[in-house]
């Protein structure tokens, strides 16, 4: 099994007199594997993401990404190549004036030949739907479409493991919708590694595994299933439990015989439709 | 309240002007602006005005758009003209009042004068209408390369003009966020002498500058992150192709300067 990302025995603090932020961290992600990792806000979560290629490098423990000790400064520029980033908050991001030119940047800075340049930026912009607006500047698009542009950015580089450090927490529910369904798409494309960082449970729910980070310790570590289930959990890592299963365990307090997998509105209102089919005479 | 100043709007239009490439309309107005300066022969004057003046038409820039912008422009130029025209005490007196003489060399000196910042201005704001500011700073990043030599950042230079120019819109509409958010408390900024107006933009400025710390911040992570290291084993995205309308064009402008030379040497 390879791993993309392997965090062994981590701590770190900003500075020396100042508490730890984290706190003996370890966890691995398998190639093609989509982690989330769920944390309250102060729980450590972002600076978690900024060890994953090398913004933060270790100084207890140690940080594997791609195979490279992110402690080698040398290795920077593979790594970076290779673990793509998209941040918080969608303006404070692209570089450049252009769209084409933002999707450039990372490939300018990695001494890309011009001429795979053009292809690959091009290729970028149509992979994520944002063919026709190559020229527009980044003022005049939504939030959504700026993510998409930072996404195009960081796979403009052809990277293996994107990471999405609370990508969507300052999208409307329309533009963070457009970011996970394109996230969702590029991984079954590309067989790209994900590590979506988020305090939104919702974004977590079709990950194939998940950390909840409570203060700078690994709390939980399992499928969204056993996770997002787990109502005293999640509540103790001050997350709430998503939508979907809160209505489901209302339900089943009714004795309606729910699947244990739902996660989903989605998938309730199929288990609810299924059930209505199964026992049509049911009265509660 | 900047409608009316044109100096550095882009136009986007299909032109000759506009498909020439950045570099060489930098070089030419500069070589325009210093052999303008240089030359008071009605000859060159003329080649001066028929040059401005064929490169403006076939901008395809509407004359009317570009007169609108120069109004603020004009009177400057008007007081210019006012000033030489009185402060020139040379040749035959036109007009003689008890505390004013013009002289005829007034006239001379004030139009040359006016005439040749008017040509100088359309030149001028001819170059910002028909190049983008992108391509503009990587034409100047691109002319200025030889300075690196002597150690002038020219990459650095070059990249936060341009960083600067992508966040002028998104500042702008995080002072007018701003501006309604200390509305929304009570501030007022239309009212009161001018020293309680200024006053009221501190609560807008502070807030401002705070905001453009922390997206300083967020961008130098967001660079760091994509592998940003400086200009060293850089490749470029925007090439500028040097077309044969390039070196048609500035060797025109060539032969207007080596002409300037020429006849001031004749005089």
């Amino acid at each position: 099994m390879t791993y993309d990302i392997q965090v062994k025995g981590l701590s770190f603090r900003y500075h020396e007199q100042a508490p730890y932020v984290l706190k003996d961290i370890s966890l691995e992600v398998k190639r093609g594997e989509w982690l989330a990792v769920l944390g309250h806000n102060g729980s450590g979560k972002s600076t978690l993401a900024k060890f994953f290629n090398a913004l933060h490098v270790p100084e207890e423990g140690e940080v594997m990404a791609c195979g490279h000790l992110t402690n080698d400064p040398s290795q920077h520029p593979f790594i970076r190549r290779q673990v793509g980033m998209v941040f918080q908050n969608p303006d404070n991001q692209l570089v450049a004036p252009t769209v084409e030119d933002d999707v450039a940047f990372g490939l300018e800075n990695a001494g890309v030949p011009y001429d795979e340049m053009q292809k690959r930026v091009y290729e970028s912009i149509s992979r994520l739907g944002l063919s026709g607006l190559e020229k527009q500047e980044p003022h005049r698009l939504s939030g959504g479409q700026k993510q998409r542009v930072a996404l195009a950015g960081a796979l403009a580089l052809r990277p293996r493991v994107i990471v999405l450090d609370e990508a969507t927490s300052m999208l409307d529910p329309m533009g963070r919708q457009e970011v996970i369904a394109t996230v969702q798409k590029l991984r079954e494309e590309e067989n790209l590694t994900i590590v979506t960082i988020t305090h939104d449970v919702r974004e977590a729910v079709s990950a194939d595994r998940i950390i909840v980070l409570k203060e700078g310790r690994i709390e939980q570590d399992g499928t969204p299933q056993d996770i997002l289930t787990n109502e005293s959990a999640l509540h103790q890592a001050q997350l709430k439990t998503p939508f979907a299963v809160q209505v489901a365990q209302e339900l089943r307090k009714y004795h309606v015989r729910l699947p244990d997998n739902v996660l989903t509105e989605e998938e309730l209102v199929e288990a609810l439709c299924r059930l209505k089919q199964t026992t049509s005479h049911i009265n509660i | 309240m900047f409608d009316n100043v044109i100096i550095g709007q882009y136009v986007p239009k299909e032109s000759v002007i506009h498909k020439m490439d950045p570099r060489s309309k930098l070089i030419i107005v500069l070589l325009f602006i210093i052999f303008l300066f240089l030359t008071r022969h009605p000859f060159i004057l003329g080649m001066a005005v028929i040059l401005t003046f064929t490169a403006f038409s076939r901008s395809k820039i509407p004359f009317g758009y570009f007169i609108k912008g120069m109004r603020f422009i004009a009177i400057i130029i008007f007081f210019t003209f006012l000033l030489h025209l009185f402060m020139t005490r040379e040749g035959t007196v036109l007009v003689e009042w008890p505390l004013l003489t013009v002289y005829s060399g007034g006239v001379m000196e004030g139009s040359l004068i006016a005439l040749r910042l008017f040509l100088l201005i359309l030149m001028a704001s001819l170059l910002t209408l028909t190049t983008t500011p992108i391509d503009l700073t990587d034409g100047m990043e691109r002319l200025m390369k030889p300075l690196k030599k002597v150690n002038v950042p020219t990459h650095e230079l070059a990249l936060m003009m341009s960083i600067a120019l992508r966040f002028i819109p998104t500042l702008l509409g995080e002072t007018a966020k701003i501006v309604k958010a200390q509305m929304a408390r009570g501030a007022n900024f239309s009212e009161g002498s001018l020293w309680k107006r200024l006053k009221a933009l501190i609560p807008v400025l502070i807030p401002l500058f705070v905001q453009s710390f922390k997206r300083a911040e967020d961008l130098a992570i967001a660079m760091e992150a994509r592998g940003y290291n400086g200009g060293e084993g850089r490749t470029k995205f925007r090439q500028l192709k040097w077309k044969p309308l390039d070196t048609g064009a500035l060797s025109l402008f060539i032969a207007f300067a080596v002409l300037t030379v020429i006849f001031r040497f004749l005089e």
